[in-house]
């Protein structure tokens, strides 16, 4: 018997524009919330529904894009409502866990002393608590593959920089509200930035750009300076056979 | 032909297509053409896939010297395109000649000038496009605006030329981008996230198009949007269209190369048919918004398509 998700009741049905319909789940963060979507595109997927072009998976939301002269509107949030019952933990995808080397402290950590500061935790312990445990990733999305993953341990939980920087390094690993997250390309950014990776997890030129997608975890593991700074495409096949395969 | 030599750039010229369409569970922007009607117009009428790759010239256009005889074409906004100098027209194929220079003038109507060149523009895909995303400086001709020197390649054409010249659109097909016209939108999905007045006052008041405005997004500025509860929300999905109104109260319509997430109320959304009229804004034309349902917009999108299917039928019986 497959169990029941209870976080998809209540869904609601919308339009956003003329080719995408959302799905809005309930209103908060949640693995639980984020787990039902997951579940409902995988279901959705397994429909072969025609006329769908992509589904996005978001905290709380499943973002639907559809060919309107295939399928109208009303006529997919029809058919998808039908599917609502028979949501099930047995459709949310079986997920991966992704090892992500990072360099701590120095100049690779630019916002360690402050966090340090701000939470009363000492530069050692914000890091050992950063990478004790695996996040859950509960959305790709904003620019080439930023990770949205959580939660993180509530001592480290901090409102974004008030002054954000107008450039942030490529492989930047940082912390926001409950979140972490990686900077996949170089951007301005206002998170506390607190260590480094040489791996790069988004490659456009890659059959699969993405090292995560939503639904995966995403583990730290701390390395060397050094370490960092020899990384190559080989040292990487060594990782990822080591650690993601 | 094997390529087309940029002489001059112009302001700002990328190559474009339909966008990456099937990568923003990636968080992958679709870039691709502004105004995607213009860019597959121009592909048709050369003979081209609509979804081929082509010269997206932006307010001031750029100088071209072709390598070979080709067939040309040239769409969206008026920028005053000329042939060695003497002025030729737009929405219909050209027949070009080795070394003859393709310039532009003023911006006469528009900002968003396309130019299709019979074979597409073949630089290499880039997760399932040839859009430029200059911003992750990847896609197009090596991720970024064309520059003096460029020489952009060219694919083979599947016509003679002969075939393909002179072919003009119905009057009907042309999208008219002097008349003013409303700039229709689905509300929703946080519409009820602002006052009543608010949305009365947006569906009611001109909005101008400021500086601020580029590919990514327009950032408009007149009467200020209250919120019931705030302005953010949970991060979720935005696409091309979507009309997002931070805190501030001003709308901003995000556009080809917008992000794919984001955390501020949606007012509503930009419906298909009328997002080539906003990518032919300029900074200080004005937009006046009115709100339509989903249904509507849905029949409006399947008549276009229709004619398009048309004009893709024309191109296939060239082929028997």
């Amino acid at each position: 018997m497959a169990s029941q998700l209870v976080s998809h009741k209540n869904l609601k049905y919308v339009p956003l524009g003329d080719q995408t319909l959302v799905v809005q789940f309930e209103n908060k963060i949640s693995i639980e919330v984020n787990r039902g979507v997951q579940a409902f595109a995988n279901l959705i997927k397994s429909r072969k529904i025609s006329g769908i072009v992509q589904l996005i998976i978001t905290f709380n939301s499943l973002a639907i894009c559809y060919d309107p002269v295939r399928i109208s509107f009303y006529k997919l949030a029809d058919t998808i409502r039908g599917l609502e019952d028979q949501i099930s933990e047995d459709h949310a995808i079986p997920s991966k866990t992704i090892h992500v080397p990072v360099v701590f402290g120095g100049e690779y950590s630019p916002d360690l002393d402050e966090v340090s500061a701000r939470t009363g935790l000492s530069p050692e312990q914000v890091i050992q608590t950063l990478y004790s445990k695996p996040y859950y990733v509960y959305m790709v999305g904003f620019v080439d593959g930023t990770p949205y993953c959580g939660d993180i341990d509530e001592r480290l939980v901090l409102p974004r920089r008030s002054n954000p920087r107008v450039k942030v390094r490529k492989g930047a690993v940082a912390i926001a509200m409950n979140q972490t997250s990686l900077y996949t390309i170089e951007s301005p950014g206002g998170w506390h930035l607190l260590g480094w990776t040489p791996m790069e997890v988004f490659n456009p030129y890659q059959e699969r750009p993405c090292a995560l997608v939503a639904g995966d975890y995403l583990q730290y593991v701390p390395i060397s300076a050094d370490e960092s700074e020899r990384w190559d495409d080989q040292r990487q096949r060594e990782w990822d056979r080591e650690w993601n395969s | 032909m094997e390529f087309v030599k940029v002489v001059k750039p112009g302001f700002f010229t990328t190559v474009q297509d339909l966008g990456r369409l099937q990568y923003q569970n990636l968080g992958i922007s679709t870039s691709g053409a502004m105004d995607g009607l213009s860019l597959r117009l121009a592909n048709l009428l050369v003979g081209n896939d609509e979804e081929d790759a082509a010269l997206e010239a932006t307010l001031i256009g750029p100088k071209l010297r072709f390598a070979a005889d080709g067939v040309i074409a040239i769409t969206g906004g008026d920028l005053s395109p000329a042939l060695n100098g003497i002025p030729v027209p737009m929405w219909k194929s050209i027949r070009i000649r080795q070394d003859d220079e393709l310039s532009f003038g003023n911006c006469v109507t528009g900002c968003r000038a396309y130019i299709s060149i019979a074979g597409g523009i073949e630089v290499p895909p880039i997760m399932g496009s040839r859009s430029t995303y200059f911003r992750g400086h990847y896609g197009g001709h090596e991720g970024r605006a064309l520059k003096i020197g460029d020489e952009i390649p060219i694919g083979n054409c599947r016509f003679n030329l002969y075939d393909i010249e002179g072919r003009r659109l119905q009057p009907g097909a042309i999208p008219d981008y002097r008349t003013d016209r409303p700039i229709r939108f689905i509300p929703g999905p946080q519409a009820d996230a602002f006052t009543q007045e608010s949305f009365e006052w947006f569906t009611s008041r001109p909005y101008d198009v400021t500086n601020e405005s580029d590919r990514m997004g327009y950032r408009l500025q007149g009467q200020q949007l209250e919120h019931v509860n705030g302005a953010d929300i949970i991060s979720d999905f935005i696409t091309v269209g979507s009309i997002q109104v931070p805190a501030i109260g001003q709308p901003i319509i995000l556009m080809a190369d917008c992000q794919t997430t984001g955390g501020y109320t949606k007012i509503g959304v930009v419906i298909s048919v009328d997002l080539p009229y906003v990518a032919q804004k300029k900074p200080r034309d004005q937009i006046r918004f009115e709100a339509v349902d989903v249904t509507y917009a849905q029949e409006l999108y399947a008549k276009r398509e229709k004619m398009i299917s048309g004009l893709k039928l024309l191109n296939r019986m060239l082929l028997v």
